[in-house]
């Protein structure tokens, strides 16, 4: 998997990255979008609201002037001289009550009748030119008041003395019989503008010029602080488009605004940001889609590079593997189905250089065979020559004593240089997995005993004391037999070579209860120095130079050895301490599946 | 015993004759395959002895002729082999109707003795 499987999760995570920032920069268009829609939303919320207020300003006022008219056409409700009358409407239970000092009764009917007409709770007063609440409302709004009969003036907010809360005013003038002017005068209290301002989500509003609150939605006047009245007195003072935002709690509170005709009020709308988007739904599942999507195609990614890459990288493993093979003798061209150029020339670059060493190895192979035999052809005349020179009943004559040793040694040299051959002939086989096994089932202490007694003979001339340890009689494996033996008796003689006379060899062989037998050849003889073990395996290796003269080892003894084991799946090492022995083990599975070494 | 060495190593064959020449055998040879073959044919012989290893036509194509031409019953056929024959194929080869194997390099004295085993 390695840099494949980098590029594909670099691949998808750059891909999810992608969409996400795509779709988080839609969204956020998106989002402005709805934050610009929900302002729309409240601006025309206000614009509603002011126009309630205009309106009911227009109705109470076509009423004033109505009711003027009423006064001009029937003096009958002016009855008497100066009058202070006033009715208080309560339109929850139509009750009413007279706070007129001396009204007329048809007066205070008519005044009732009248407030009626207000859809809200008004109280209304005729003070006639000399009362003192004339006087009070004339010399307070002196400028203000209007001139004509029938014109409206519309007082701004003050403390009823009536009804002791904040009202406003509608004042006309009427004319009474002779003796002057009157005040007609309806006062409605803010209450009427709480109702007005009601609002399903934030909050709505009327401040006046100096941001003080007329009435709000949340129905407590007083939970706007300081500082927020400020900040939204000065969007109102600055703002050009009706809009404007403040921070509060550490959030942006929207503010849309409208001012109103009347007073300088201003009727005000305000949300906070979260509360602008959180009422949208569509547009949290819209932020969940585009996670999803991303999501989605970041995973499509994921596996449409990893199928494409796997399609370049699978073939590439495959040659890899392929030119891993231990087995060099045995290189098979590689197939790779692929239609990838690039990979396939590779593979037929990969296949011509295979061929090549195929070919390599051939030769080798033919070259080796070839030598060993051509070296060996000239042996066999010499040895053969030497018995027959030996022999006085051929020869018709022996040979003299100083002849004898000369022909000895020719056929002891001769014969070296054979088994040398035959054994670089074994090694070369067992290098190119040529040597051909004859497996069979062994009864291991049956062999080990054959082994032990057969070899009894070469133990003498060194008095050593040969013993075979073997317990188990019940092991059985599968191998050549003939090829165990040569591993065993090679490790044995070369125990032989170290123990000094009267010395110990120890043979033995125990089931490792994991599939395989375990063989020790253990002696006390003179180990094996540290330098030296390492290379003790290695062919032509040997630990004492002198010894091949005695004993006529080539020095490839353990190498041919440790290919056999190896050959049957097995391990050979050893554990030697320089003048404590040496042991050498060994393990051969049970069931060797191969007939050849391959 | 009349005994026929088909070898090519003529020193070999030089080396036989001396060997059992001079232990009362009448021995004579030829250097390929197919002249042993001839020989065979013409003479009867006690004993063969066969080089498996020779170059053009081997030990194995004269054994395969020997059969084909029903000769192999004919004589003893003792063949020489390399030493990396194996038991399996020495078992094939009884089997074709070889009698006796001696490994080369040979050794007189082993030799003599087969030889005299066959008598």
């Amino acid at each position: 998997m390695k840099i494949n499987a980098k590029i594909i999760i670099v691949f998808s995570i750059t891909i999810i990255i992608l969409v996400e920032s795509v779709g988080l920069i839609s969204f956020q268009s998106l989002q402005s979008a709805v934050i610009d829609s929900e302002v729309n939303h409240m601006k025309a919320d206000i614009a509603s609201k002011a126009d309630q207020i205009n309106q009911l300003h227009l109705k109470a006022s076509k009423e004033m002037t109505l009711a003027v008219h009423q006064f001009e056409l029937f003096p009958s409700l002016q009855t008497g001289g100066s009058m202070n009358m006033a009715m208080n409407m309560d339109n929850n239970d139509n009750s009413s009550t007279t706070r007129a000092d001396s009204a007329p009764s048809n007066a205070s009917e008519w005044i009732k009748d009248f407030q009626a007409l207000f859809d809200v709770p008004a109280t209304c007063y005729l003070h006639s030119k000399d009362d003192s609440m004339y006087q009070k409302i004339v010399s307070e709004e002196k400028s203000a008041l209007p001139t004509g009969y029938g014109d409206v003036y519309i007082q701004p907010p003050y403390i009823s003395p009536h009804i002791g809360v904040h009202v406003i005013a509608y004042v006309a003038k009427i004319k009474q019989n002779d003796t002057g002017s009157a005040i007609f005068h309806c006062e409605i209290p803010f209450v009427i503008f709480d109702e007005i301002v009601k609002t399903k989500s934030g909050t709505m509003s009327i401040v006046d010029q100096t941001g003080k609150t007329i009435a709000s939605s949340s129905g407590n006047m007083k939970s706007k602080d300081a500082d927020a009245n400020i900040s939204i007195l000065n969007i109102i003072n600055t703002s050009q488009n009706g809009f404007g935002t403040y921070a509060k709690n550490g959030e942006s509170n929207y503010v849309v605004f409208e001012k109103l005709p009347t007073f300088g009020w201003s009727i005000v709308y305000e949300k906070p940001y979260s509360s602008l988007l959180s009422g949208n739904t569509s547009l949290n599942q819209l932020e969940l889609q585009i996670s999803i999507v991303a999501v989605s195609v970041g995973v499509a990614g994921f596996a449409i590079v990893f199928l494409i890459s796997s399609k370049i990288y699978r073939p590439i493993m495959q040659l890899a593997s392929a030119c891993r093979a231990e087995d060099v003798s045995n290189l098979r061209k590689i197939e790779i189905l692929t239609n990838q150029e690039e990979v396939a020339d590779v593979a037929n670059a990969v296949n011509e250089m295979i061929s090549k060493i195929n070919m390599l190895e051939k030769q080798r192979e033919e070259f080796g065979s070839m030598i060993t035999h051509e070296l060996r052809t000239p042996l066999a005349p010499i040895i053969g020559w030497c018995g027959n020179l030996r022999n006085s009943k051929i020869m018709g004559v022996g040979l003299t004593e100083r002849q004898l040793p000369g022909i000895n040694a020719i056929e002891r040299n001769a014969k070296r240089l054979d088994q040398l051959i035959g054994d670089v002939m074994e090694i070369h086989k067992l290098d190119l997995h040529k040597m051909k096994f004859d497996h069979h089932d062994i009864n291991i202490a049956e062999f080990m005993s054959l082994i032990h007694s057969n070899l009894q003979e070469i133990m003498k001339p060194k008095r050593i004391q040969f013993t075979n340890s073997t317990i188990d009689g019940n092991m059985v494996i599968n191998a050549d037999k003939s090829r165990l033996e040569q591993v065993l008796t090679n490790l044995i003689l070369n125990a032989v070579d170290f123990v000094s006379a009267s010395g110990m060899i120890e043979i033995g062989a125990k089931d490792n209860n994991d599939g395989s037998i375990l063989f020790y050849v253990k002696d006390n003889g003179a180990g094996i120095k540290k330098e030296m073990q390492e290379d003790l395996f290695k062919k032509f290796y040997q630990v004492d130079t002198s010894l091949t003269r005695t004993h006529g080892g080539t020095g490839l003894g353990l190498a041919i050895s440790k290919a056999i084991v190896e050959a049957f799946g097995g391990k050979i090492w050893f554990k030697s301490e320089e003048g404590n022995g040496a042991s050498f083990y060994f393990t051969i599975t049970k069931s060797i599946q191969s007939g050849e070494n391959s | 015993m009349k005994i026929l060495g088909i070898d090519d190593n003529p020193d070999i064959n030089e080396l036989l004759s001396v060997a059992l020449n001079g232990n009362g055998h009448e021995f004579s040879s030829v250097q390929n395959g197919k002249e042993g073959i001839e020989k065979i044919r013409q003479t009867s012989y006690d004993v063969v002895l066969l080089d498996l290893a020779m170059p053009g036509f081997s030990g194995m194509d004269v054994i395969e002729s020997l059969k084909h031409e029903g000769l192999m019953g004919k004589q003893k056929l003792v063949l020489f082999t390399a030493s990396s024959i194996t038991d399996e194929e020495i078992a094939d080869l009884l089997e074709e109707g070889v009698t006796a194997f001696i490994k080369k390099p040979i050794d007189i004295e082993v030799l003599l003795e087969k030889i005299y085993a066959l008598s």
